[in-house]
């Protein structure tokens, strides 16, 4: 299931289009998903701000799209580490 | 109006059970998650005509309903590998739609010949509640 293989028509209704433009179709995989985790994940040890435009160049992938991801991978992460406090602390 | 993020995640036991966090993450730990990044929208009351794209090489093909609040109304999958299982969206966004689907059952391989009783009875009970999701779904 990918970008190659896979469609999704999302179906607006009580809705027009004014003036919203399709995104392009891009690829993303596991091994994208990766790189974009190692990369985000270390920002902050830098203090640098991420480069959205220049990740989304490197990646070849819409800027929301890297956004969204990310902030998935971090809400996911935290709340992985939450469980896991829960559970070594209940004793 | 924001674009929609779709993930397909494959629930097959094949990818292991609950993923143990290590150093990565947890969408890392299998192969279970797949990305649905070819999305063409339509909108219901404008006339426009639906570009009929080459669909070569098409094998799923997903549907997302939504209400003029774009909230998803519902979600359609249909592909010859994949069975939908249930849908979600993220809580804090109505645009990030999460899909749970199925692969094929399929023997389990080595790694499971070794896991202890307990481990194999969760899966098989696992896989009771796939079925039975699958068979509300005909």
């Amino acid at each position: 299931m990918n970008a190659e293989n896979t469609i999704v028509y999302v179906k607006i209704s009580g809705r027009t289009r004014d003036g919203f433009v399709d995104p392009p179709k891009f690829k993303w995989d596991l091994e994208k998903d990766k790189k974009l985790w190692s990369k985000v994940s270390r920002f902050g040890n830098q203090k640098k701000t991420i480069d959205w435009v220049r990740l989304s160049r490197d990646f070849e992938t819409p800027e929301y799209f890297l956004r969204k991801r990310s902030y998935r991978l971090f809400a996911k992460h935290l709340k992985m580490l939450e469980q896991e406090i829960e559970t070594k602390t209940r004793g | 109006m924001d674009a929609f993020v779709v993930t397909v995640v494959d629930r097959n036991v094949k990818h292991g059970l609950a993923p143990a966090l290590k150093f990565g993450h947890p969408d890392h730990e299998s192969q279970a998650l797949m990305f649905a990044c070819n999305v063409k929208y339509i909108f219901e009351d404008d006339e426009e005509s639906v570009a009929e794209g080459d669909d070569g090489g098409i094998e799923n093909v997903v549907v997302i309903e939504t209400n003029g609040g774009l909230k998803v109304t519902n979600v359609e999958l249909i592909s010859e590998r994949f069975k939908l299982l249930e849908y979600e969206t993220a809580e804090d966004d109505n645009h990030e739609v999460v899909i749970s689907a199925m692969s094929k059952f399929e023997g389990l391989g080595e790694e499971f010949r070794e896991l202890p009783l307990e481990r194999l009875v969760e899966i098989y009970r696992l896989r009771n509640d796939q079925l039975e999701s699958l068979f509300n779904t005909l």
